[in-house]
């Protein structure tokens, strides 16, 4: 049994074609990431699996058709982490992690003893408990990342969806951020879905890739049949060089095409 | 220190149980203060002696008497509910359209009442007999004018239907403001409903809004911790599993419903629905469900001591409420505005 299906999907939004035929599975506790250049559409197949848009064709979770659950049903069974959440600044941290159990509560009930451990515990198992009081407002980007992380574990769901989630940090908090999420797949035997834009870190922790070029599905398999030095200049226009690490990892390093630049050949700086 | 408390930011016992002491505290002054002398002790041992199982003797004679229980008590019990309802239904609209600008009357209710009570006014020829129901009617049926508009453009978003609530205010005022134009004789009951008086003939008003401003207090509260989700914006609260649509229209609904009928029986009372919200975030903290009961307390405080000063400033004659809850709330709302900075 899959988790997550996609059979066929489209998306049109104002007479404009998103995507178009998408189709992929992705296994129990896998690692999918989703890729592409900008505008290829790689948030509009999350906003679709997330159902926060109308789409085409069939999106199944977890053995459910995503557009017959209930509001309430689709968010306990996937957390979506948006690539800019919305940070109320006067928010305590405690407080937006709790926003998370509304799935489980009717609307006049308030969060209980229960909920309250479980804010505590996931803030703690990403080594953010420290951080419960402070304002959102306070928080530097890894904080927030983490926190935003935390309030997906609590959402209790199966199935996580992360938007770019390392888009706005630098290259240490890229990396932790993408250890903790790899460590709550693992501890928590979530599965893990992700447009990335940082192609290395997409193949290093990524056990699939997804490749969508023009709204639709270019290629996917795995990180290293993906990511090859020509479909990264077909698809990105950019000039790289993949180096294979003795790990099995990828590392992907951008060229600079020194030919671009007028008058500037490639031994010209050396007069 | 209470920020280190890794508990969640929550409203404490201490905190309503003060709220509720001045409450009734001022409720208290109010049924003491005004032209007839009415002792302190003998008004508060009349209101226990109308209490079961309490038999007291208040020393006041009947007419004084009558003079607490069917003047004095039923504008002040007036007062409490409408700047109860006023306030929470202020911060209702600021926490579920996010707009710290927002107050009751943004989606055209004010519009909508002001063009109800002229058209009784003049209708009535003069008369105001008609006027808290044609200002009732006319407000919801701003806001219901207001809903529609903003579903015909396509979207349920907030900013859609502010926008929606512009437009509608901005044609019931042209409205109103040619009918008055037209019929300049009634300008004066217009203008002196369009400032804001709590003025009650025995206990008809009161019973005639409680009903409404109850159901209202309900439903609000019973969603402030849904209005706090509301606060992460529409995708993310919907991701979260709340029903923003719904959430949106049931609070609307009921906050709309709780002004038109504070209108109805108030006129246009301004600041209260925007100040108080305010002014208890500043003090007490951002949460709906800090705000909305404490908004709820302060706005019944807030305007039973404006219509105090209303009433006993320049006594016997008496200043428009609303005049006094714009001259007294500005500074209020510097003041705590300038704590606040301080304090951050």
């Amino acid at each position: 049994m899959t988790m997550l299906t996609l059979n066929d999907v489209g998306v049109t939004q104002g007479g404009e074609t998103l995507v178009e035929s998408v189709g992929f599975s992705v296994e129990p506790g896998a690692w999918v990431g989703i890729i592409g250049p900008n505008g290829a559409g790689k948030t509009t197949i999350l906003r679709a699996i997330a159902g926060l848009i109308e789409s085409s064709g069939d999106i199944s979770v977890d053995g459910k058709r995503i557009s017959q659950l209930s509001i309430k049903e689709r968010a306990q069974c996937l957390a979506m982490v948006p690539q800019r959440p919305e940070l109320p600044a006067q928010m305590r941290v405690i407080d937006y992690v709790l926003l998370a159990r509304t799935s489980h509560l009717r609307f006049w009930e308030m969060e209980g003893a229960g909920d309250l451990v479980a804010a505590q515990r996931a803030l703690a198992s990403l080594g953010s408990d420290g951080l419960a009081s402070r304002r959102l407002g306070s928080l530097s980007g890894g904080e927030v990342q983490r926190v935003v992380l935390a309030r997906a574990l609590v959402q209790g769901g199966p199935l996580l969806l992360l938007d770019e989630p390392t888009a706005s940090l630098d290259v240490g908090q890229a990396q932790n951020v993408m250890a903790m999420v790899d460590t709550m797949r693992r501890t928590r035997g979530l599965t893990v879905v992700s447009a990335i834009h940082d192609l290395t870190l997409a193949a290093q922790f990524c056990d699939r890739l997804v490749l969508v070029a023009g709204g639709r599905v270019s290629a996917m398999g795995e990180p290293r049949t993906v990511l090859t030095e020509s479909s990264i200049r077909t698809h990105y226009g950019a000039r790289v060089r993949i180096l294979h690490e003795e790990n099995g990892s990828l590392v992907i390093i951008p060229l600079r095409e020194l030919e671009h630049l007028p008058g500037v050949g490639l031994g010209g700086l050396s007069n | 220190m209470r920020s280190r408390s890794p508990h969640p930011e929550r409203l404490s016992a201490a905190t309503v149980g003060v709220g509720v002491a001045a409450v009734l505290g001022i409720a208290w002054l109010g049924a003491v203060l005004g032209p007839a002398d009415l002792g302190a002790g003998e008004v508060a041992r009349a209101i226990l002696d109308r209490l079961p199982w309490v038999s007291l003797d208040s020393g006041l004679s009947a007419r004084e008497t009558d003079i607490l229980f069917l003047v004095r008590l039923p504008r002040v019990v007036l007062g409490l509910l409408v700047g109860a309802a006023l306030a929470l239904c202020g911060a209702a609209y600021q926490g579920v359209f996010r707009n710290p600008l927002a107050d009751p009357y943004l989606l055209g209710v004010a519009a909508g009442a002001g063009l109800g009570a002229t058209l009784a006014v003049v209708g009535g020829g003069g008369s105001t007999g008609l006027v808290p129901v044609a200002a009732f009617l006319g407000g919801l049926g701003a806001v219901v004018l207001t809903y529609f508009l903003g579903r015909m453009a396509g979207s349920a978003s907030s900013t859609t239907l502010i926008l929606a609530g512009v437009a509608v205010a901005s044609f019931l005022t042209a409205v109103q403001t040619f009918v008055q134009q037209r019929n300049d004789e009634t300008l004066r009951q217009v203008y002196s409903w369009i400032l804001g008086r709590l003025s009650t003939n025995g206990w008809s008003e009161v019973s005639g809004v409680l009903p409404y401003i109850l159901v209202t207090s309900v439903v609000i509260l019973a969603n402030r911790r849904v209005l706090d989700v509301l606060a992460v914006g529409d995708a993310e609260a919907a991701s979260l599993g709340v029903d923003v649509a719904r959430v949106r229209i049931i609070v609307v609904l009921a906050a709309t419903l709780g002004t038109a009928a504070a209108v109805a029986v108030s006129g246009l009372i301004g600041f209260v629905g925007i100040i108080v919200p305010h002014a208890v975030r500043l003090m007490f903290g951002f949460g709906n469900r800090i705000v909305l009961p404490l908004a709820a307390l302060g706005g019944a405080v807030f305007l039973t001591a404006a219509d105090i000063v209303a009433r006993t400033a320049l006594s016997p004659a008496e200043l428009p409420i609303g005049v006094v809850t714009a001259f007294t709330g500005a500074p209020f709302f510097a003041l705590v505005l300038r704590n606040a900075r301080v304090e951050s």
